[in-house]
């Protein structure tokens, strides 16, 4: 029972004009009873016995005549009361009614299971906080992972733009390589060249130095239908025409070898052009040119100036250092091998090579713009 | 008279009675017509005792006591018997005054709580009652707290808008809460309510049987202007019963 109830039931019990045998205070709690012996178990009349019994050793001890000296006399006082309170039997059921109620508060099952509940609810509130913290983690998580999945997805790019990168500097390195592998044999072609061309040595590769060349004579495959009137060197019997030995005469051609030209053009004729031929829908015709050099400068005796169209003649590809074949007639020499090969001396079977700032068709281009190094004659007398 | 008799006499509901008087004083009264009001709301002597010892303190009108009373006791009136305890089982004693005096202390603790933290609005004897009633001496008042603390998302979630005023908001949703979401819980056996957000995680259909009841029962007190206000049923019924 509690303040409040306790001292409205006072209130209330004195305007109704009930009032307890005793004062305020419950004579079992005045005489130091606690709620334990609610728990003996004992029914009311082995209780009011035992209580009595107490009660009564406890005022004897207190009683004035053995002069206790630990004990005030108000508390004397109250021991007294209280037995002679507790010696009636009714009295003593109702003290006891109302004992149990002001002990028993503690001992209700309610007051177990409101303690129970505000456990439980102090938990359920530690619950909640742990929820509401475990979903901001899981909110700023999240948050986390979206950003490391798109760090990754960019990582990944990144990465397969990279690898993309790294191929291609390797390709451009492996051309690079080879770049540099073709500038190299082409600068020590030219190298090999200028040294030849400087140091006059005919002995190496054979030939006439382009220098001191004085003519040549050249075989070509000519584009049928394009430019002049065709002339050939030689007639039905196989002998020179008139016009190529007086084209030819001043050139003081020693005869062994005009002889031996007259027997290789039947030969050349046969071998890259006995008959038209069509190479990708072009049709080619054997001619045969004779060209009077002077430092290098071509000038036309005999056959078709599409031969070496001006500029100057740079020497000769010897078939010793490529295979001369039919195409290379047709088609100028890759300018690598070109370069690569090159020779300053004229030297017979071998292709002449020239500059000339015209074109195939005679027409002449600015030289600043455009020089042609042409590579499709095959020498087949020089001197 | 003898001075017990006297003593008897002035304990008594007569308006010599001190009590009488403070509590008159208190609510602006003459004693004579407190005497009148308290006999004819409170007729069990018992009740009126219990009326007289806690009125003064709380300036609780006899109306309000006897709504108490009847809540709790429903017909039956406490007397003088009520007052003795009797044993329910071993060492266990109770009385029907003593629960009620437990009631009575939560529920004017409750009002007196919310009285002073909330000013902008009061808490009827009614819903006092149904909240002490479920939640007992556990700490009622933190089921107003709940609502005070949640009530832009209750209100979103009764369709009442956030703009009306605090008080109108509070006590609507105190009101669905008391007369709705309790009696609801208990006739279909859940638990008390323990936090708010048990209402606003509810299902939808729940929600929307909530947002029925409010329109069905609630739009003239919140849109009435002061004439259907002043003609209000409502009114008649206080007037009829005395209260006003």
């Amino acid at each position: 029972m509690d303040s409040f109830t306790r001292s409205l039931k006072r209130s209330v019990d004195a305007a109704l004009g009930k009032t307890s045998p005793w004062g305020k205070i419950n004579p079992l709690v005045v005489i130091g009873l606690t709620e334990a012996l609610l728990d003996l178990h004992l029914s009311e009349d082995q209780m009011y016995a035992a209580v009595r019994s107490y009660v009564r050793q406890l005022a004897a001890q207190v009683h004035p005549d053995r002069s206790p000296t630990n004990v005030t006399a108000t508390r004397q006082l109250e021991i007294i009361e209280a037995l002679n309170i507790l010696d009636d039997r009714a009295a003593f059921s109702y003290a006891l009614k109302e004992f149990r109620e002001l002990k028993g508060e503690d001992r209700k099952e309610l007051a177990i299971l409101r303690n129970a509940l505000s456990n439980a609810r102090t938990k359920l509130e530690g619950f909640d906080a742990r929820e509401l913290k475990l979903a901001q983690e899981t909110r700023e998580f999240e948050g986390h992972r979206r950003r490391f999945e798109v760090d990754e997805e960019t990582r990944k790019n990144r990465v397969v733009y990279l690898e993309e990168t790294v191929e291609n500097f390797k390709g451009e390195t492996r051309d690079l390589r080879a770049s540099r592998s073709r500038w190299k044999k082409r600068y020590e072609g030219i190298n090999e060249y200028l040294t030849l061309l400087s140091s006059g040595d005919q002995t190496r590769g054979g030939g006439v130095h382009v220098p001191e060349a004085r003519w040549a004579v050249l075989f070509s495959l000519i584009l049928a239908g394009v430019g002049e009137k065709r002339v050939l060197p030689v007639d039905k019997k196989g002998d020179w025409t008139s016009d190529f030995t007086r084209s030819v005469q001043d050139l003081r051609i020693p005869v062994g070898t005009l002889l031996e030209v007259q027997e290789q053009w039947p030969q050349l004729v046969a071998k890259f052009g006995q008959t038209d031929f069509t190479d990708f829908g072009r049709v080619y015709k054997p001619w045969l040119s004779a060209y009077k050099l002077s430092g290098g400068k071509p000038e036309l005796l005999f056959g078709t100036m599409r031969a070496i169209s001006g500029g100057f003649v740079l020497g000769s590809i010897s078939p010793d250092r490529l295979k001369i074949g039919r195409q290379n007639l047709t088609h100028n020499f890759n300018i690598d091998q070109l370069f690569e090969n090159l020779s300053p001396n004229l030297v017979q079977g071998g292709i002449l090579v020239s500059r000339t700032v015209k074109n195939v068709k005679g027409e002449r281009s600015s030289p600043k713009k455009l020089t042609i190094t042409q590579s499709r004659h095959l020498i087949v007398a020089a001197g | 008279m003898s001075n017990e008799a006297l003593d008897r006499y002035l304990s008594g509901l007569v308006p010599q009675n001190r009590k009488v008087k403070r509590l008159a004083r208190r609510l602006r009264w003459r004693p004579e017509t407190a005497v009148e009001r308290i006999k004819r709301a409170l007729p069990a002597p018992v009740e009126q005792q219990i009326y007289l010892d806690v009125a003064a303190d709380f300036g609780l009108l006899p109306e309000s006591m006897a709504k108490l009373l009847r809540f709790f006791m429903g017909e039956e009136e406490l007397d003088a018997e009520d007052m003795d305890f009797h044993s329910i089982g071993e060492n266990l004693v109770a009385s029907k005054f003593a629960e009620f005096a437990e009631f009575l202390r939560e529920c004017l603790h409750l009002l007196k709580v919310v009285a002073q933290e909330y000013s902008s609005f009061s808490l009827t004897i009614e819903h006092a009652a149904v909240i002490v009633k479920h939640y007992g001496v556990d700490e009622p008042e933190l089921l107003i707290e709940m609502i005070d603390g949640n009530l832009e998302e209750l209100c979103e979630l009764l369709g009442v808008s956030n703009e009306r005023a605090y008080s109108q908001r509070m006590r609507l949703c105190i009101w669905i809460v008391v007369t709705k979401v309790i009696p609801a819980n208990k006739a279909e056996g859940r638990p008390d309510i323990l936090d708010i957000s048990d209402i606003l995680r509810s299902d939808s259909s729940r929600r929307r049987e909530l947002r029925r009841l409010l329109l069905e029962e609630v739009p003239d007190y919140l849109s009435a202007d002061s004439h259907e206000l002043g003609t209000h049923p409502s009114l008649n019924l206080l007037k009829k019963t005395g209260i006003i």
